[in-house]
């Protein structure tokens, strides 16, 4: 038999943790990454916008935007076969209700040191709606293309496992080692990394250590066909209730998110507990979060609130249709509502044997990993 | 599934003002009626700086309301106009139900019948109430439609239904839009209203009465040209007045034998008080000039273009 000793165990197969299996792999340590679902990236690596972001995002958080720009390069000369950079990325500041007026923008992105190149407001956007546009140079990534690579890139070390289907269920310490429960199969390591995003509660609370303070929202992604003149076009009107119609990846669609509609239900609480839960055939529980995505009783789609959105600030030349949704929990540091930064918790539960847990909310900071690892 | 519902996306813009006591029925009335009528709709609260538990009162009633709800807490307390505008600007539907008046005084069926009114070929609908109007308020509404220049009348309004359309063009227009009811009526679009008898009073904060009042006084003096006329009329009439002055008093000097210093002080006065009036005259068309350049600035409007 096999052995079951691991120098690390990574539990959730997303970006994070297939990320973290190749640093490790490249020490030459023996890794077994667990995931819940059938294949890796099923969740929230593959539902969100595919932005790379470039900082744009967090004009009210220029360390956010300055780390953010830092990681965007890597990440894009890294991985360039997932990358669709090839369509205008437009950032507009709306008239009404933003937070941040053309001006402040302007002066933002030049003080974070990320191109925003000034565009006809009247090209994009119908008359009085928004107040300034910008050009940029963000880009899509192509989370399918991505996974592929990854998988690639590990397969070339045998000293990675991926168990897919194996849902974490426990841990136990034994003298300076976790012996691991998932998927009926119990493994033993002195090194636990917890990258389960949504989850990330879940699997701290079976371990009975302290949990993120985080707020869990259900959101859904949009995706769109779009007519010749979006094609190679991407639209962000910030900074508030507003909208973002961009290329998904290479898949050849737009997604369409929004600020207000895009979450569906919010929880407060430690672990995601939400009404359709009870409606989701046992599939998903507080303690056991399902895949929003293939849920029976995932919401309605908010599309007629977010096509109206679009078209109320979009010129009449941009058409677009629904083709589907797909859904996701997002879990969000409560910290960061203020200055809606995003920064990439890290929380060390123990040390000898070790179990850390890691939670972000971009692709791109996944370079944060290499602090730990 | 829907059927009979109309595909046209709605907005209900609601302005609260501590209304805690009547909003809870209020949106329950106006969702009811919504999702009866219209497939898609959303119900959009101003709360404007409520002190009461309107906000707390809002999140309960709609708790379980099917569409999407937002409340709008203003920072400060704005005044309906204000906090109305904010409402509209974040509003998404096609067409925008706007409810002045968190309370209820007309028939239950009054907001359909604004909608089909709509559809024979109007762009504002006013639901208007006959009766019990306060004097102050047909006062105000007499002085405005006899005295402005805006073709259209306005008068009292319980709640309207507005096209995306006519508030694009009221935006448009006007951006400091201190007063809709002047502004949509000033905007070209054909408009309308339909009557009923509220039975009673609106319920209105003391608060606010005492800034819808001062809204009053403002909307006189910039939408009609009242205030200047009579300015205009009084400075005039004082201007002659010293002239005449300043004519007898040159006549008794030559004729009769006026008290000794009488003839100085008195022409000293006529001049003094004739070129004060003269330029006091200046002075308010001079401001009027300005209130217009600054404040009426619209380029044409246009009720519509017929292509034969």
């Amino acid at each position: 038999m096999k052995s079951n000793k691991f120098d690390r165990i990574i539990i959730g197969g997303g970006i994070y943790g297939l990320y973290a299996a190749l640093l490790c792999a490249r020490k030459n340590e023996s890794v077994l990454v667990l995931e819940k679902e059938s294949e890796c990236f099923a969740r929230a690596t593959y539902v969100n916008q595919a932005r790379v972001h470039l900082g744009y995002h967090y004009p009210r958080s220029l360390s956010t935007a300055a780390a953010t720009a830092g990681y965007f390069d890597r990440f894009v000369s890294e991985y360039p076969e997932c990358i669709n950079g090839a369509f205008d990325q437009v950032y507009a500041t709306s008239t009404h209700f933003s937070w941040t007026n053309a001006e402040q923008f302007e002066k933002f992105a030049n003080a974070a040191g990320i191109p925003a190149k000034r565009a006809a407001v009247e090209k994009y956007f119908k008359d009085g709606v928004c107040d300034g546009a910008f050009l940029t140079t963000e880009v899509s990534f192509d989370a399918k293309i991505l996974k592929e690579r990854m998988l690639k890139d590990l397969a070339a070390y045998p000293e990675v496992t991926i168990r897919t289907s194996a849902p974490f269920t426990g841990i136990e310490r034994k003298d300076d080692a976790y012996v691991v429960t998932a998927g009926g199969e119990t493994y033993e390591t002195s090194f636990v990394l917890n990258t389960t995003y949504a989850c990330v509660n879940e699997i701290t609370s079976l371990a009975g250590f302290e949990p993120f303070r985080i707020k869990y929202e259900l959101c859904e992604v949009i995706l769109c066909e779009v007519s010749e003149e979006l094609r190679d076009v991407g639209i962000t009107v910030m900074d508030g209730p507003f909208f973002s119609i961009m290329p998904f990846g290479k898949t050849g669609l737009h997604t369409l998110t929004s600020v207000t509609f895009t979450p569906h239900e919010t929880c407060y609480e430690e672990l995601a507990r939400f009404d359709c839960q009870k409606k989701s055939q046992g599939t998903c529980s507080p303690g056991a979060l399902g895949n929003c995505n293939t849920c029976p009783a995932k919401p309605k789609s908010a599309w007629p609130y977010m096509e109206k959105l679009a078209k109320k600030y979009l010129d009449e030349r941009f058409a677009f249709t629904y083709v589907g949704s797909l859904y996701s929990m997002k879990p969000i540091l409560v910290a960061s509502d203020v200055d809606d930064s995003r920064p990439t918790a890290i929380k060390i539960h123990s040390e000898g044997p070790t179990f850390l847990s890691v939670l972000s909310g971009k692709i791109t900071t996944v370079y944060d990993l290499e602090e730990i690892l | 599934m829907n059927q009979g519902k109309e595909p046209n996306f709605i907005s209900a813009v609601i302005y609260v003002r501590n209304n805690g006591a009547t909003i809870p029925k209020f949106l329950q009335y106006v969702h009811e009626r919504l999702e009866q009528n219209f497939t898609e709709f959303e119900i959009i609260c101003v709360n404007d700086a409520s002190t009461d538990l309107s906000e707390q009162k809002i999140r309960e009633a709609a708790k379980d309301f099917s569409c999407a709800v937002t409340i709008v807490n203003m920072g400060y307390v704005q005044g309906v106009e204000l906090a109305m505008n904010a409402g509209c600007d974040i509003a998404i539907g096609d067409f925008v139900y706007e409810f002045d008046f968190a309370d209820k005084t007309w028939p239950d069926d009054m907001m359909e019948q604004l909608y089909r009114k709509m559809q024979e070929g109007y762009d504002i609908v006013s639901a208007c109430p006959t009766g019990k109007i306060k004097l102050s308020s047909r006062m105000f509404y007499s002085v405005f439609n006899r005295f402005s220049n805006i073709k259209a009348k306005i008068r009292s309004e319980a709640f309207r239904l507005i096209s995306r359309r006519a508030m694009n063009r009221a935006s448009a227009m006007n951006h400091a839009q201190m007063y809709r009811k002047a502004v949509n009526a000033n905007s070209g679009l054909a408009q309308t209203f339909i009557e009923f008898d509220p039975g009673k009073e609106m319920s209105v904060d003391k608060e606010s009465a005492k800034e819808r009042r001062g809204l009053a006084m403002d909307s006189l003096i910039l939408f009609t040209d009242i205030g200047y006329k009579i300015a205009f009329i009084m400075s005039i009439a004082m201007l002659i007045f010293a002239a005449v002055v300043g004519i007898y008093t040159v006549v008794i000097y030559a004729t009769g034998h006026p008290v000794e210093g009488w003839t100085p002080i008195m022409i000293f006065l006529a001049i003094g008080f004739f070129v004060l009036f003269a330029i006091l005259t200046f002075v308010i068309k001079y401001l009027s000039l300005i209130l217009n350049l600054n404040f009426r600035r619209q380029r044409y409007v246009v009720g519509s273009v017929d292509k034969l």
